[in-house]
């Protein structure tokens, strides 16, 4: 997808345009469709995930700058993928009635998941920072692997150096994520 | 904020903390204002590098947050909402407009009749056409190829790049597999290509592909109606897949036989 391409989305989406609009839907729509299909949802969820991802990244538009680094259709389809995992997060955290609930119009906190997906940017942008063995460590850490296990991989002479390396690497992501500028407008 | 201090909530976060150290530690939480910044962005980078996406209790109540939400309930925002929700109405209702006006008047009469039955409180019609093929497409259902004749890779790749959703390089690969073979094609190859028509929104060819497999004479040749049942309600054509199930119905060894049965009475 070339840059042009990616402008014309992000121009058309700021300004209304109908015919971008619909060509999101012809272009990114199936893939958020499949990916929603294989995770439990029907289609009415994938409609609304769709439509509320749309409708933040319009309002981000207007109201603040967007810096994109991936394809703005593989930006998209994160952005409704996120939404997605967060909903099936909420189904797991209470008992519902009806299946598909916080996602609709009337209950649905619009900027509270615009930040959300900022803060997600932002923490992405600053793990590519990290060096690749930084990056590879905290992978593996996340991954519930055994310090035992990451001793060996990582040659590390004990689990106490292995912890120390990975409480490292977070202060280093967690120093570059503060040192951004959009840190203080995204902290809770 | 001393390094002391960051090895503090590492420890208190992976485990490593003695419960008395831990007891002390959220006291000093909760009355150091520039501790709890610290361990709020820890728990925060601990959730997304646990590939949670979001953390789970998400509380925001920021100038930005007010400024988006200002903007959101403006008559702009409440603008930039509708005018995205008629796109969406108009792309849900693209294909039905190609359609002749004969075509388009006998489309306004069934879904007129259809609005009718929904006012009257016919509610309880169980998903829509797409709901239900994501509900009985399954792809580990799909059927594997053995080859005498050494084209097992070929089927192999192509196998891989469907799975992968590489539908074009798939389709490739399956081509290329019934140019090369003779008397030993596997015909169900053809479930395959019919799949990838359908993703490719064709569905005509992707009908014509179970026709080939319908005709051949496969003893799994009955599958054909029910991945053409599968095919016409992904395309939301009820009828056509309520014939066709009524077809693969007439005996009972036809593939899914059980299945066809369920399927046809959510219909």
């Amino acid at each position: 997808m070339s840059k042009q391409k990616d402008l014309e989305y992000l121009e058309g989406l700021r300004n209304g345009d109908t015919k971008i609009i619909k060509a999101l839907y012809t272009t990114v729509f199936p893939k958020v469709r499949d990916f929603i299909f294989k995770n439990k949802g029907k289609h009415h969820d994938v409609e609304e995930v769709f439509h509320n991802a749309l409708f933040q990244l319009t309002i981000r538009l207007k109201v603040d700058t967007i810096e994109i680094n991936s394809s703005f259709e593989a930006y998209l389809f994160t952005m409704c993928r996120n939404i997605w995992r967060k909903e099936l997060n909420n189904q797991k955290r209470w008992v519902r009635k009806d299946a598909f609930m916080t996602l609709k119009e009337e209950e649905y906190d619009h900027s509270e998941a615009i930040i959300a997906q900022e803060r997600w940017d932002l923490f992405e942008k600053k793990i590519e920072l990290l060096s690749p063995n930084c990056r590879e460590l905290l992978k593996a850490y996340f991954k519930k692997i055994s310090y035992t296990e990451i001793v060996a991989k990582f040659n590390y002479s004990s689990d106490n150096v292995a912890f120390q390396r990975i409480f490292r690497c977070k202060k280093q992501l967690a120093d570059l994520i503060k040192s951004d500028s959009s840190y203080e407008k995204l902290k809770k | 904020m001393e390094e002391e201090m960051y090895m503090k909530i590492e420890k208190y976060f992976s485990g490593h903390m003695p419960k008395e150290e831990m007891i002390q530690f959220q006291k000093e939480i909760d009355t150091n204002t520039i501790l709890k910044e610290e361990v709020t962005l820890y728990k925060a980078i601990n959730f997304h590098l646990s590939d949670t996406a979001y953390e789970d209790d998400s509380f925001y109540n920021t100038d930005y947050k007010k400024k988006l939400d200002t903007y959101i309930k403006s008559d702009t925002g409440k603008k930039i909402k509708e005018n995205l929700l008629n796109a969406r109405a108009e792309q849900e209702q693209r294909p039905k407009n190609n359609k002749s006006s004969s075509k388009r008047f006998l489309y306004v009469a069934i879904s007129t009749a259809a609005m009718v039955l929904l006012i009257f409180g016919f509610l309880f019609i169980d998903g829509s056409e797409k709901d239900l093929f994501a509900e009985y497409y399954k792809v580990e259902e799909l059927p594997s190829f053995t080859s005498r004749s050494g084209k097992t890779s070929l089927l192999s790749t192509a196998k891989s790049n469907f799975r992968a959703t590489n539908f074009d390089a798939a389709l490739s690969n399956f081509e290329e597999y019934i140019l090369v073979s003779d008397k030993d094609l596997d015909p169900l190859v053809f479930i395959y290509t019919s799949l990838i028509y359908a993703e490719k929104n064709d569905l005509k060819k992707a009908i014509e592909q179970l026709t080939i497999l319908e005709n051949s004479n496969s003893i799994d040749r009955s599958r054909s109606l029910w991945y053409k049942a599968l095919v016409y309600l992904k395309f939301e054509k009820k009828s056509e897949a309520k014939k066709t199930l009524n077809v693969l119905l007439e005996n009972e060894n036809n593939y899914k036989y059980l299945e066809a049965k369920k399927l046809l009475e959510k219909l």
